[in-house]
């Protein structure tokens, strides 16, 4: 994975010095809190509704053991023992205090880390598909890529206040496990019919209040182009997004009231316009990012392990974690462990120091040092060889992450909602757990096959409920919190927004309409269909009819 | 109101600033909004631009413009640094640029990097030594084509010799 030379470790030291300076003057009383903000929010600095909270970047979703570990302390010195998994593939703090943060970023930049963009108007921590450079399916690794773009998106002077948050996903896979149509910017690498490496360039996508999947600006963009075409498309959303209305801010309104093909025209005038030299990215620089994600020297396995079979007959809770959490790896001998921090009726995404210690230490050892986080707040570990899964699985189980159910429902993804968020209209955790309690039993979990509930505390939809097979949204009407369901969201490459399916439920009734909902599915589907493919051939009225009709 | 220029020295403006309805005055360098153009003016010629501005596609002879005005209505709002891009880098216009309204010193650095030279500090809510920090804060760039003088780019630094 990628390392600081001296320049990433120095500009990450002055941005800590930086920071402290901005706090000591706020807290002096120099810097107003209305000026103090955006400058605490380019740091990560949320102030949420008990207190501060940090958001840390993990750049692409990858992590070192060294990094977990550091992670883990930070979690005890300046916080409760735990940290949150978000659904952006970072982790965030919920108990530091404002004038220990520049202490803590100094921690952090001490194992090459910060939070510099992770909240704010400007662009934020860029995210990847969370199987990069390992996927069987994959043609090229994003994440050199990925961390280009990092570096030339940190401290940007011409793009640090936008209309609106900024965010960017990238795949090299043609599976799209980065919900890359759902991003700002989304791109997607491809080749061409001469089998060169290109871009896919795909704007406007995004969640929130006004959900849209994106539009293909650029079918095709070479490599060494994709820094300045990136500009062009941030100058004219810098310009011309709207900065009267911060729910219409978004660039996915501009190119909506805009119109996809005027947009897309705007962006190639912008882009004409610039002088050629400054838009080239440096071979030799892409190079020299390329050779840290340089695959490790993996071992000559045989596809069969007969230790790993000898366990898979004896432990059927062993086959099952297999079948569910394990992905396809490009080496033969390998897989990728994926591990749930769903436990039933856990809070999705939370980790304890203990358990990031323990991850930490299996990484050293079978899975060359290396973590991933994905956005459906789980971590991974990419590089295990199948001979030592039993091992790995046997550790996760006795520390409470052995959990059998991966994008299965019981695999949840929640905001923080009201527990913790000062946006929220409702509380998400909470849902996130009955949900899961009633769903505990991993037969029936398979049994009904792959399906993703999303839970969002508010219309901001940080837990991205529209692209849930089933969402649901936490609304609140004089005073009272109520849950609205979505169907048929989904966000791979056939991504798709939830229709609503009409008056929401209480706290109570909640878990009972999943089941409802689950219990129809499996009532009506055909042969093999998934409960997605069974509602976009169904539609919604089945559902409905289940959940509305009169006794 | 002082002057703040990008090398960190402070100076009284020599300009002068019109309204819309202010008559011409015989003779001085004088700023006017862009609205007021063609206008024939005595000295040199500075044009202050509104921030909604489409800079790229005026029909404008910048050669004969010699100071640029672009405009903050708030530190938020960040038009004005794309529009300070585009003065630079794709219409080549080389006379002063100015950036006025609601400045804070944490984005000076940002400002001398995309092209702005001078600053209409309309607060003395900073003390002068706060401006001249902020821009030796963070000494090295990632950018390819934005820098200040005395910043490093990474760059550069990283593939040389």
């Amino acid at each position: 994975m990628y390392r600081y030379d001296e320049f990433d470790q120095t500009f990450v030291d002055q941005r800590v010095e930086q920071f402290r300076s901005q706090t000591s003057r706020r807290l002096s009383g120099e810097l107003t809190e209305e000026e103090f903000k955006p400058l605490r929010l380019m740091n990560g600095l949320y102030l949420q509704l008990h207190g501060y909270m940090l958001r840390v970047a993990i750049p692409y979703g990858t992590l070192s053991a060294v990094q977990m570990r550091a992670l883990a302390d930070i979690s005890e010195k300046y916080d409760k023992g735990y940290g949150h998994f978000t659904t952006r593939q970072n982790i965030q703090f919920n108990w530091p205090k404002l004038e220990e943060t520049p202490d803590l970023l100094a921690d952090l930049a001490r194992v090459e880390m910060h939070a510099i963009q992770t909240s704010g108007n400007c662009i934020r921590n860029v995210t990847a598909d969370h199987w990069a450079g390992v996927a069987a399916d994959e043609l090229a690794d994003p994440r050199p890529v990925a961390e280009l773009i990092r570096q030339w998106s940190s401290l940007h002077p011409e793009f640090s206040f936008l209309p609106r948050k900024f965010k960017v996903a990238v795949t090299g896979a043609p599976a799209d496990r980065a919900a890359v149509k759902l991003h700002d910017i989304g791109l997607r690498l491809h080749l061409n019919e001469a089998g060169e490496r290109g871009w896919e360039v795909i704007v406007g996508g995004g969640q929130g209040r006004t959900p849209m999947v994106g539009i293909t600006v650029r079918d095709f963009l070479p490599e060494e182009e994709l820094l300045g075409y990136l500009e062009a498309i941030m100058r004219v959303y810098n310009l011309f997004g709207r900065r009267d209305n911060k729910y219409k801010a978004r660039i996915k309104i501009l190119v909506h009231e805009t119109g996809a093909e005027e947009f897309s025209r705007l962006v190639e005038e912008e882009y004409a316009r610039a002088p050629r030299p400054s838009v080239e990215v440096e071979r030799k620089e892409l190079d020299r990012i390329s050779a840290y994600f340089a695959p490790p020297a993996y071992e000559e396995l045989g596809a069969v392990e007969p230790e790993f079979e000898r366990r898979k007959l004896e432990n059927p809770e062993f086959v099952r974690w297999i079948r569910t959490n394990i992905g396809a790896h490009r080496v033969a001998g390998y897989g990728i462990v994926n591990i749930s921090l769903k436990p039933t009726g856990g809070i999705p995404g939370d980790a304890t120091a203990e358990q990031m210690r323990t991850i930490a230490d299996l990484a050293e050892r079978f899975s060359h040092s290396e973590i991933r986080v994905s956005h459906h707040q789980n971590l991974v570990l990419p590089d295990v060889k199948l001979s030592n899964l039993y091992e790995v699985w046997t550790v996760l189980v006795a520390d409470g992450m052995g959990e059998a159910n991966i994008g299965l429902l019981g695999d949840i993804i929640s905001c923080p909602g009201l527990d913790y968020c000062a946006l929220a209209t409702a509380r998400s955790i909470p849902i996130a757990q009955s949900i899961s309690r009633q769903f505990s039993d991993p037969a029936r979990l398979e049994e009904i096959g792959p399906l993703r509930v999303n839970i969002s505390g508010c219309i901001n939809a940080c837990g991205h409920h529209h692209v849930g097979h089933i969402g649901i949204l936490g609304l609140e009407k004089k005073g009272k919190e109520f849950y609205q369901v979505t169907l048929g969201g989904h966000s791979g490459t056939d991504a798709s927004i939830g229709g609503v399916l009409g008056k929401g439920f209480s706290e109570d009734e909640i878990a009972g309409a999943v089941e409802i909902i689950v219990d129809t599915y499996l009532d009506i589907r055909e042969n093999d269909e998934s409960f997605l493919e069974c509602v976009r051939r169904v539609g919604t009225p089945p559902f409905k009819e289940a959940l509305y009709a009169p006794a | 109101m002082p002057l703040l220029k990008r090398d960190g020295t402070i100076s009284e403006d020599q300009w002068t600033a019109l309204g819309d309805d202010d008559d011409v005055p015989p003779q001085g360098d004088v700023i006017i909004s862009h609205a007021r153009l063609p206008l024939d003016v005595p000295g040199r010629l500075g044009i202050r631009f509104a921030n909604d501005l489409d800079v790229s596609n005026l029909e404008l002879d910048l050669s004969q413009v010699s100071l640029i005005v672009l405009t903050f209505p708030s530190f938020a709002d960040g038009r004005a640094y794309s529009q300070a891009r585009a003065l630079r880098n794709t219409l080549s216009y080389d006379g002063e640029l100015r950036a006025s309204g609601h400045l804070l010193p944490d984005q000076l650095a940002f400002m001398v990097e995309v092209g702005f030279d001078s600053f209409d500090l309309q607060t003395d809510r900073f003390a002068v030594e706060r401006w001249t920090e902020a821009l030796e804060e963070v000494t090295l760039t990632y950018h390819r084509h934005l820098s200040r003088p005395g910043q490093s780019l990474i760059i550069a630094a990283r593939h040389a010799g």
